[in-house]
C-alpha cells in the first residue's frame, strides 16, 4: 500500500493502487486502529486502577522491639498481588517499577519497661530499592499512656519485586522486657507513576 | 459517502463504484474508531481530575481545658464538649461529607496546639480523627478512628501530623479531635492551625 500516517504508521491507499488492493487496506488500517486503541485503554486502566495494596491487623500482639516486623493478617484491598500472607505476612510486595507511596500507621500501648523516652516506627525497604528506612518517632508520657504513630514517603522501585516491612523501637532509658503491645496495624503502598 | 436507512441509520452502499473500492467499510470502520477514540479522551479527561481536597476550617478552637475532648467538623463549625457527653454536645454538621466520590484515599492532618499558662512535665498533646456515617442525633455513627500524640516538657508550640490510607464513601463525614493533658488544671489550649487533605489513590476496586 502506498500511504503512510505520520506518527502511528496506519496504512491506506491511494490512487496508484489496485482497487484490488482495497479490502486489504482497510483490514490493515482496523488492525493497527485497533492495537493502539488496546495500548491507550491499557494506560488508561493502570491509572484508574493503580497498583495499591493495604494491609491491617487488629489482633492484640505483643512484638520483641527491633526484632520483629509487624506482621498483619487482613487484606483490605489488593490490586497488584502485593500481599501473600503464606509466603510472608510481613511484608509488601512491589510488583511494578517506578515511584511508589509506602506508609504505616500504628496504634500501641505504652511500651514495655521503658520510664523516659520515645516510641518509634521504621519502615525498610528492601535491597534494590532506592529507599533504605525513614522513621517516626512520639515522646511517650505517663499522662496519656499510648503510643500512635503514622508516616509515609516516596520510594524509588528500579525493579518490580521489592517490598517493604515495618518494625517498633524506643529509646531513652528502658529496662527488660523490651517489648510493646500493639493492638492496631495498618501499612500500604500505592504506585504513583513510572520511572 | 454511504446511504443510510431512514429508520435505523443502517449503512449501504451508495453506488457500484462505492461498493467496488471499499468506501462503505472505510467509512464505517473510520466513524467506529471515532467513536472509540472519544470515548477514550473522555475517560482520560475524567482519570486527569483526581479529586483533591485541602481543607481549613474557617476558626479553630481556643482555650480548651485539660482532660476534655474537643472537636471540628469539616464544614469549619467549631464544637466543644465539656465532660465529654457526646450525644448532648455534638450538633449535626452543616455540610458533612468529605469525599467528592467513593474510593480509596491517602488522608492527612496536622494541627498546632499552643498552651495558655505554664506547662508541667508529662503533659500530652493528643489529635485523633473518627471516619463514619452521618448520625441525625449524633452527628457521626464511628467507624474508624486514627490516632496521634505527643507529650513536651515545656510551654510553647507542639505540631503534630497524622495520616492514613482508608477507604470512604461519598456519604461518610471526617471529624477531628484534640485533647490535651497537664497537672495543673489551669492551663488552657489553643488550637491555633488545622489542615486536612485528601488525595484519592483510587476508585471502588
Amino acid at each position: 500500500m502506498s500511504g503512510t500516517t505520520s506518527t502511528q504508521n496506519l496504512q491506506f491507499t491511494t490512487g496508484t493502487d489496485a482497487i484490488q488492493a482495497a479490502g486489504e487496506a482497510v483490514q490493515d488500517l482496523a488492525e493497527r486502529t485497533d492495537a493502539r486503541l488496546l495500548a491507550a485503554q491499557s494506560q488508561l486502566l493502570i491509572s484508574q486502577t493503580p497498583p495499591l495494596t493495604v494491609v491491617e491487623s487488629r489482633v492484640t500482639t505483643k512484638f520483641t522491639r527491633i526484632t520483629d516486623a509487624l506482621w498483619y493478617d487482613t487484606v483490605l484491598v489488593d490490586t497488584q498481588d502485593g500481599a501473600n500472607f503464606a509466603t510472608d505476612n510481613r511484608i509488601i510486595t512491589l510488583n511494578r517499577t517506578g515511584y511508589w507511596n509506602v506508609g504505616a500507621y500504628v496504634q500501641c500501648e505504652q511500651f514495655d519497661g521503658v520510664s523516659t523516652g520515645t516510641g518509634q516506627m521504621t519502615m525498610v525497604g528492601s535491597a534494590g530499592m532506592a529507599y533504605v528506612s525513614h522513621q517516626q518517632s512520639q515522646i511517650m508520657t505517663g499522662a496519656a499512656p499510648g503510643v500512635f504513630l503514622s508516616m509515609s514517603t516516596v520510594a524509588r522501585v528500579p525493579t518490580a519485586g521489592a517490598s517493604i516491612y515495618v518494625y517498633l523501637s524506643a529509646t531513652g532509658t528502658f529496662t527488660p522486657p523490651e517489648t510493646v503491645t500493639n493492638y492496631v496495624r495498618r501499612m500500604w503502598a500505592y504506585w504513583m507513576g513510572d520511572l | 459517502m454511504s446511504k443510510y436507512t431512514s429508520n435505523f441509520d443502517l449503512p449501504y452502499p451508495a453506488s457500484r463504484r462505492e461498493m467496488a473500492n471499499g468506501a462503505l467499510a472505510s467509512e464505517l470502520l473510520a466513524r467506529a474508531a471515532d467513536r472509540e477514540i472519544s470515548a477514550l479522551d473522555t475517560a482520560w479527561a475524567a482519570e486527569l481530575q483526581k479529586p483533591t481536597s485541602i481543607l481549613v476550617p474557617t476558626a479553630n478552637v481556643t482555650g480548651m481545658p485539660y482532660d476534655t475532648d474537643n472537636s471540628l467538623f469539616i464544614s469549619g463549625a467549631i464544637q466543644k464538649s465539656v465532660g465529654g457527653s457526646f450525644s448532648t454536645q455534638f450538633p449535626k454538621p452543616s455540610t458533612p461529607t468529605v469525599a467528592s466520590t467513593s474510593g480509596w484515599y491517602h488522608v492527612a492532618l496536622a494541627s498546632e496546639f499552643e498552651a495558655e499558662g505554664t506547662i508541667n512535665s508529662g503533659s500530652y498533646r493528643r489529635m485523633w480523627v473518627d471516619i463514619g456515617d452521618v448520625d441525625p442525633v449524633y452527628g457521626i455513627k464511628v467507624k474508624d478512628r486514627f490516632y496521634t500524640q505527643d507529650s513536651q516538657t515545656a510551654g510553647g508550640q507542639v505540631n503534630l501530623g497524622l495520616e492514613f490510607v482508608a477507604f470512604l464513601t461519598a456519604a461518610m463525614v471526617m471529624r477531628i479531635y484534640f485533647r490535651h493533658g497537664n497537672t495543673s488544671s489551669t492551663v488552657k489550649m489553643n488550637i491555633t492551625r488545622t489542615m486536612w487533605t485528601l488525595s484519592r489513590i483510587a476508585g471502588d476496586v
